[in-house]
């Protein structure tokens, strides 16, 4: 009896002095994971490759403890989904660093992901369906010693794949909050701020005047107010030949001008504008697509959550580009004539993007350009109208017109011409009760042009909390007359997500964020679980 | 006799270790704070995230982005209840995007045209998102009023913002 008193309280005793063990601070982190199986498709002519199972895996693992961190991220691509990058395969521990931060400083040694400014000379990011990870390698320091003056400086190779790539990067970046500084109080703010990068790269090849350096400036300007912002950035950047540029010493420009106004009236704007010139700036010049980016140059344009208007996404081109967008809310109050009895709320949005008003010249220069003049050529142009309204605790819906022009020949290659759409979209929400809901989505899309007229629809029901269910489908019934059909659900518990679906991928670019690659076509099914801690 | 006297000595020693063990343990079994990390305000500057605070009454940290109708849709049908909420709960809604430099130039007109009251932060290149290892948003984390986290929850489906405020109520009452 004795005895086994003893066993119970000595296995207690170690099980919980293996608990105590458990080390201090703390950990986080998450693993998504995304398998697809495939099959053979003769309506899309997609083909199942030979392993008709893949699955992309992400696992990261963060641990703090006081102003100590480190993580780890591991990555398995057994086998690479359709679409990824050929060269992401096999697993690898992608991620390691250790760093050190308080207040002021915050020291990054290993992989590590950073930002300068608006990021058109330097931002390193993640963005998993795309396949994008050019995470750092190397040291990352931020100094803040006060909280209006901010540093940074880094150094290190940039991921390609599954490795470090050749090129090897520097950069630091300065801002200053200069009424803070002069200890003016205003309800104004101004911030100037500056980055410098460099990346050198060996260059082998016969011409001597060949540059394995390239430099790029930014300078920046932004303005606040609780009514106003207004955010400058100017880059410069020296020659960088390519193959892509077809190795040319043409050096890239940037402008960048973004305004926000807003009122206590529920009105409010936002105003932008871009040109850019030769601006493409790789940590590898062989390297092409979404590899070995240095820079983040998103198409600034309406981010489309519709399938129809994603047929045709803008993609921004950095050899030329020069345009803008100008965004409209307003919010007609609850109670007004056109507010109805929860308010009404509008948004305009127009964007103008057309190339470079350009002269090819004989030198090794390429091209020449006038700043201030649009080109030729329209790129893209949309004008959308969106009205979002709730008529009862039962129904809501959004309603949305948009015409888009898409130079398709322009952006995704020859072969293809100027598409003119128009799209109409209604988008009606059921809230049956405080569990049940049902939402019903129609699309049409009007056009002479590539694959002529589409429908779509979409039904989604949602179970609170927890369940949802959805079947959708889209068709180009004037042409190819294939239905990409999909349906399926998601379950969500606390941090866990799970979802499955089945159905058919439409071959074409596929964007996030405004960066975009491009996808074959496949059919099969797709499932996605999600957990973080 | 002796090997008495040691299994009680074991014993002993088995409950001493028994009870520190557990202290220790229960201090490491605290919830998790939210990190160290730095995001930018409506106005560009940087602020802690570790320095969130509701003087002692529960928040609600919502990632969201300008790009997500989920998102936008439980953002909204918690603005049509918000004033009742604060009244019931003393919550606070901290609305943190993960817009990116593409579309965070239009977070602000955003914000204010729908007239929500939230705390809004842009998580510009996703430093937090990360250190707590979101996949996806709309993502939604519950803070007790000693800034720990009490739940966490992916995705959204219509009317989980009524499970939300029983949380919060739940918490308020603690």
């Amino acid at each position: 009896m004795r005895r086994k008193i003893f066993i119970i309280i000595t296995i207690a005793g170690i099980s919980n002095v293996l608990q105590a063990q458990e080390i201090p601070g703390k950990l986080s982190g998450g693993l998504e994971s995304n398998s697809q199986y495939y099959i053979d498709d003769k309506a899309t002519q997609a083909k199942a490759p030979r392993d008709k199972v893949a699955t992309n895996s992400y696992f990261t693992l963060n641990y703090t403890l006081k102003n100590f961190y480190a993580g780890v991220q591991l990555e398995s691509y057994l086998s690479a989904m359709m679409g990824y990058p050929e060269g992401l395969k096999g697993t690898k521990l992608t991620h390691r660093f250790a760093g050190y931060r308080t207040d002021k400083i915050d020291i990054t040694a290993g992989s590590f992901y950073e930002q300068y400014g608006n990021g058109f000379v330097f931002r390193s990011y993640e963005e998993r369906q795309l396949g994008i990870d050019n995470i750092m390698d190397g040291v990352n320091v931020r100094f803040t010693p006060l909280k209006s003056i901010r540093f940074k400086a880094s150094y290190g190779l940039q991921r390609v794949l599954m490795d470090n790539g050749e090129g090897i990067v520097r950069g630091a970046d300065l801002e200053l909050d200069l009424l803070d500084l002069l200890k003016v109080k205003h309800n104004w703010g101004v911030t100037i701020g500056g980055s410098v990068i460099n990346r050198y790269q060996k260059y082998t090849g016969p011409d001597d005047d060949f540059p394995p350096g390239v430099n790029a400036y930014s300078g920046r300007f932004r303005l606040t107010h609780p009514h106003y912002n207004l955010d400058m950035e100017y880059v410069s950047k020296s020659a960088d030949p390519t193959d892509i540029n077809k190795n040319i010493f043409k050096k890239g420009s940037l402008l960048y001008i973004n305004q926000t106004i807003t009122t206590n009236k529920g009105l409010s704007a936002d105003i932008v504008f871009r040109r850019m010139e030769s601006m493409e700036f790789r940590t590898d010049r062989t390297q092409k697509d979404n590899l070995a980016v240095l820079n983040y140059l998103p198409a600034l344009t309406k981010l489309y959550t519709y399938s129809l208007p994603n047929l045709y996404p803008y993609a921004a081109q950095s050899m030329g580009e020069i345009g803008g967008k100008v965004d409209i809310f307003y919010h007609f109050k609850r109670g007004s004539a056109l507010g109805g009895h929860y308010g009404t709320k509008l948004s305009l949005t127009a964007s103008l993007y057309r190339n470079l008003d350009t002269v090819r010249l004989k030198s090794k220069e390429g091209f020449s350009a006038e700043f201030w003049k649009l080109g030729p050529t329209e790129l893209y142009n949309d004008v959308n109208v969106s009205i979002e309204r709730r008529w009862s605790p039962l129904v809501e819906t959004i309603v949305s017109y948009m015409n888009l022009r898409y130079n398709q020949g322009y952006i995704q290659g020859p072969g293809f011409g100027m598409v003119n759409a128009n799209i109409a979209i209604a988008d009606v929400l059921l809230n049956f009760d405080r569990k049940n809901s049902l939402r019903v989505e129609m699309q049409h899309l009007w056009t002479v042009a590539d694959e002529k007229n589409w429908a779509a629809a979409l039904l989604e029901y949602s179970y609170a909390p927890g369940w949802s269910f959805f079947a959708g489908d889209m068709i180009n019934y004037q042409s190819k007359k294939i239905h990409y059909f999909s349906a399926g659900g998601a379950f969500n518990y606390k941090e866990a997500r799970v979802s499955l679906s089945y159905g058919r991928q439409r071959a074409g670019l596929l964007c996030v964020g405004g960066i975009c690659r491009m996808v074959p076509a496949y059919s099969g099914a797709n499932l996605s679980f999600t957990y973080n801690f | 006799m002796k090997k008495k006297t040691a299994s009680i000595y074991m014993m002993v020693v088995g409950l001493i270790l028994l009870s520190v063990s557990t202290a220790v343990a229960q201090e490491n079994n605290s919830q998790q704070k939210l990190p160290n990390v730095q995001v930018k305000d409506m106005d560009g500057k940087l602020m802690n995230v570790s320095s969130f605070s509701n003087g002692g009454k529960p928040m609600i940290i919502s990632f969201w982005a300008t790009w997500c109708k989920p998102c936008i849709s439980e953002l909204e049908s918690i603005a049509d209840d918000y004033d009742n909420w604060q009244k019931v709960a003393g919550v606070k809604l901290i609305a943190i995007s993960i817009d990116d430099a593409r579309t965070n130039g239009g977070i602000k007109s955003l914000v204010s045209s729908r007239g929500w009251k939230y705390e809004v932060y842009n998580d510009y290149n996703k430093d937090l998102y990360r250190a707590l290892g979101i996949a996806n948003v709309p993502y939604t984390i519950v803070l007790n009023g000693d800034g720990k986290v009490i739940e966490r929850h992916a995705g959204y489906n219509p009317g989980d913002e009524y499970h939300l405020l029983e949380v919060v109520k739940k918490i308020a009452k603690l």
